[in-house]
């Protein structure tokens, strides 16, 4: 029996048919191994990102030159397909400010380093004069005034720089053209 | 018999290359091997009738597949380059002598209008397009983030700082920032960044520094986010800037 095949499938490969099942079939595994490799490099990320900045930020009529310095954190995480992205403004003179938003990578632009999120802010009462809830209208660039809980925004953060070590990455929001300065805290590309 | 360019000459046991005249004496085993070709020209002879060797008058004896292996290519190297391809060992099934010598194609698209024909060329082709296509949707074009405005601006202390402004598309927002900045930046006398990054939020109420000083083993990354209350009021000046630490 296996002697059959094997003089079957030596006449085949032999002939015009043959060969062209051999070729398209090449083409099949190029294009199975091609999706494969796609699916594997697009759903397998984990990264922490850990972004802080200076913050200054005047409230209607104070001046630049006397509004007290903040310190605001980003904390992105992306965990496959899942996003979250926690913000926290702190101050000497006013009060801490945290806010949540949680959501979905609909989609991730390897090409372009994009990830594009579909993101809810989690419950959170804003306080009077805050300074965060001003910032994270500019940041995602909502013009309404209903941002609130439950409030859903799509968001592209673009990665614009990122170092040899994967330690240090500058992430850029679209398109509100926000930037900020992070540490990777780890990258982790296996499932 | 003529095989090829040689001449078998079976009753003296000789194989005879007429191109340059040389002779070969076949010992028993090889005369066996090539007569038995010579008797099935054009068959497949099964290995198994090949490696009982029954020569006249002798007692038939078994060839391991190693030896026969090694008669086979011996026969054929006998032949001249061009009819090399008279005898073909079959893997597992026998050897065959061919009458004529075919030209063999190894290659498959060595002859491509031979072996294939124009349509089914023109399949594949259809198919790899298909594939490139797919593969060309899955990869975007990288679109590397390029600063709208790049000033290299030297302070009073020699020191170069390189200025990038990412204008929001806003070309003509990002040079008078930049004209702004790298003018203040020039005054300083004490700047430790080595590049300053600069990006106007697209509803111009905010802007983003992100500093850098690569002097250090660990390069050290500052960032300062500012609100701008009014655009057309300029409010990077000298005190400005030391308080933010940019400058100083």
């Amino acid at each position: 029996m296996a002697r059959l095949i094997h003089i079957k499938m030596h006449r085949l490969l032999r002939s015009k048919r043959g060969k062209l099942f051999f070729v398209l079939s090449f083409l099949l595994i190029i294009f199975i191994a091609i999706s494969v490799l796609n699916r594997i490099a697009n759903t397998h990320n984990v990264w922490y990102f850990n972004c802080h900045a200076d913050g200054y930020f005047s409230q209607q009529g104070e001046s630049l030159l006397t509004v007290d310095k903040s310190n605001l954190w980003l904390m992105l995480d992306i965990d496959h397909h899942q996003a979250q992205l926690t913000y926290k403004l702190d101050s000497s003179t006013d009060f801490t400010e945290i806010a949540n938003l949680l959501g979905k990578v609909k989609r991730v632009d390897m090409g372009s380093f994009t990830y594009h999120l579909e993101l809810t802010l989690q419950p959170i009462s804003w306080q009077e004069n805050s300074r965060l809830h001003p910032y994270l209208r500019n940041e995602y660039g909502i013009t309404t005034p209903d941002f609130k809980d439950g409030f859903s925004v799509s968001q592209q953060i673009q990665v614009i720089d990122l170092d040899q070590t994967l330690t240090k990455a500058t992430l850029k929001f679209l398109p509100s053209n926000n930037t900020w300065s992070c540490q990777l805290l780890s990258a982790n590309t296996s499932d | 018999m003529q095989i090829g360019c040689c001449w078998f000459d079976n009753t003296r046991r000789l194989l005879v290359d007429q191109t340059t005249a040389t002779q070969w004496h076949l010992n028993d085993h090889e005369y066996w091997v090539l007569s038995q070709l010579v008797q099935h020209r054009g068959q497949v002879v099964p290995l198994s009738m090949l490696e009982t060797v029954a020569i006249s008058g002798d007692c038939p004896h078994q060839l391991s597949h190693a030896e026969l292996l090694d008669i086979i290519s011996k026969i054929i190297n006998y032949m001249c380059q061009r009819h090399t391809n008279l005898i073909e060992y079959v893997p597992e099934q026998g050897v065959i002598l061919y009458t004529t010598a075919t030209a063999k194609r190894t290659k498959i698209l060595e002859l491509p209008e031979r072996l294939l024909s124009l349509g089914q060329y023109l399949f594949i082709i259809v198919i790899l397009l298909g594939v490139l296509l797919f593969v060309y949707s899955k990869l975007n074009p990288p679109e590397f983030a390029q600063a709208d405005v790049l000033r290299q601006v030297l302070t009073p202390d020699g020191h170069i700082v390189q200025l990038f402004v990412f204008g929001n598309n806003n070309q003509q927002d990002a040079i008078l920032h930049a004209d702004c900045l790298s003018s203040q930046l020039r005054l300083c006398h004490n700047i430790r960044w080595d590049s300053i990054h600069v990006a106007l939020s697209a509803n111009q109420d905010y802007m983003s520094f992100t500093l850098t000083d690569a002097s250090e083993t660990t390069p050290l990354v500052n960032s300062v986010k500012v609100s701008i209350d009014d655009m057309s009021t300029p409010f990077i000046t000298q005190q400005w800037l030391q308080k933010v630490h940019i400058c100083g």
